[in-house]
């Protein structure tokens, strides 16, 4: 295992930061805490390394626009205008069956939701192919929506909450800057990641979000080209493991610092498997019908956070992971 | 043209079927409220003109177009003008003339042209952060524009010394 940045193309490195500064200058202004800077002589601890190696990856704060109100369709609807390969990020909310078509979250990467007057927020990462839902909810009882920073961490989306402006990278959960600066986020578990056309099959009266997000986006086209598929990363990041290809899908479960990577491919061959991730005990089953991966926990059987992720970005996060062989 | 298409403001992909969200073609405006263009380098329209195509240009991918497209042309259209005129008696037949009449215009049209163009594709992988590259134009810009007005002296010494 390597621990060096990694750099695909210093060029690209350049001309990024330098759009970015331009882009920055015009854009609507959102105070961001800057970083604490590295008290000289003395061991950085974790988040603030962190913090520092915070970057910008083009964007104002905000330039890629949460979806505020969104706005939804029915299964009827949703199938004129998406193939059943278009692949969505599947929730189930209030009891509601819910789809967020990729082709549609890739503009905007957050979407604020309220159900019942609690915040969520379902957040994706194009560069590290992660969704994850957290509450908006803060540990001081404050509430609150995220934005987009328009910063990454290990090549992650690095939101930041409207409460307090504190920064958060996605994968991480974990503030590293502002004032809720060591404060975890609380995640929800349940979301897999699928394609259109399974997930209407399993729940036809789901609701799916709507291109009326209040944005004109070229919705049906996909801003990052071959990105999925290629070699190589965009933004350094902190560790590499050759374990597995860069952008390799495994589902990631997290617990008290312990990490375990499922190789989604090879784990369809097992459909299930009793886990063990830091103090919880879990179970990992195949779900044929969306082609996903759920993680519950053994005793309730309630979904745990666990949610599909390129490799290079979860072993970056996680570089003690185990692997589940 | 190529500049949208790189800069991804225009995108042709002939599995989208975007008839898919209704009739074609389907303009969807930007909103005019203060908060609707997040930034000035959102899409002011999209455009989806057919099944494989759509345009969704920001305000700078627009003017960058009309600027540059105008410049390119002007200093195309000297180039050309500058072929036609017979050189001044001092400089035929030197290949003075062809160098310093000529080629301005030329590489100015790739000096616009061909760093843009390798500007986008170096950073084409990065997506979303692609509508930042129009700032890097004026450049170009400013080159064309220096261009022009060399070809322009070029221009008005020719007919001077012709009279």
């Amino acid at each position: 295992m390597n621990e060096k940045i990694e750099m695909d193309r210093g060029r690209r490195r350049l001309l990024l930061a330098s759009g970015a500064a331009l882009a920055a200058a015009c854009a609507p202004r959102v105070d961001l805490p800057p970083a604490a800077g590295m008290p000289s002589g003395a061991a950085a601890d974790e988040l603030e390394e962190i913090s520092q190696m915070i970057q910008s990856g083009g964007p104002p704060p905000d330039g890629i626009p949460p979806v505020e109100k969104p706005a939804y369709v029915s299964v009827a609807d949703a199938s004129k205008q998406w193939k059943d390969d278009a692949v969505v990020d599947a929730f189930t909310i209030g009891g509601q069956a819910r789809a967020y078509p990729r082709f549609i979250t890739v503009w905007h990467e957050i979407v604020n939701e309220n159900v019942g007057g609690e915040p969520i927020s379902i957040t994706y990462c194009p560069l590290t192919g992660s969704t994850l839902v957290f509450s908006g909810q803060l540990a001081d009882g404050r509430t609150t929506t995220f934005g987009t920073s328009g910063q990454l961490y290990n090549s992650n989306l690095v939101m930041y909450d409207r409460a307090t402006k504190s920064m958060w990278p996605q994968l991480l959960g974990i503030a590293v800057r502002g004032d809720r600066k060591g404060e975890r986020l609380t995640e929800i578990g349940g979301a897999v990641t699928t394609t259109f056309g399974r997930w209407k099959a399993k729940f036809p009266d789901g609701l799916v979000l709507s291109k009326e997000t209040g944005h004109a986006r070229a919705y049906g086209t996909w801003p990052y080209g071959d990105y999925d598929t290629a070699s190589g990363v965009l933004f350094p990041v902190r560790h590499t493991d050759d374990r597995f290809p860069q952008k390799k899908v495994v589902v990631g479960v997290r617990s008290n610092g312990a990490a375990l990577a499922i190789p989604k491919d090879e784990f369809k061959q097992r459909t299930e498997a009793s886990i063990e991730v830091g103090d919880l005990q879990l179970v990992a089953r195949y779900d044929p019908e969306l082609d996903a991966v759920r993680v519950l926990d053994r005793k309730t059987s309630e979904p745990v956070s666990a949610y599909d992720v390129m490799w290079f970005a979860w072993s970056a996060f996680n570089p003690k992971t185990e692997v589940l062989r | 043209m190529l500049y949208l298409l790189i800069a991804k403001a225009l995108v042709i992909d002939p599995e989208a079927h975007f008839s898919r969200f209704g009739p074609l073609p389907i303009l969807v405006l930007a909103p005019l409220s203060a908060r609707g263009l997040t930034s000035w380098l959102d899409p002011a329209f999209v455009l989806y003109a057919t099944d494989a195509v759509v345009l969704a240009p920001s305000v700078p991918a627009i003017l960058t177009v009309l600027v540059l497209g105008t410049l390119v042309g002007v200093n195309g259209a000297m180039g050309v003008e500058t072929i036609l005129r017979p050189p001044p008696r001092c400089e035929a037949g030197t290949g003075a003339w062809w160098v310093a009449g000529v080629l301005p215009s030329f590489l100015a049209s790739f000096s616009c042209c061909a760093p843009t163009v390798l500007f986008l594709l170096g950073a084409g992988a990065a997506g979303a952060v692609i509508s930042v590259i129009p700032f890097v134009v004026p450049v170009a810009a400013a080159l064309l524009l220096g261009s022009l007005a060399w070809s322009a002296r070029r221009l008005e010494r020719t007919t001077i010394l012709a009279v």
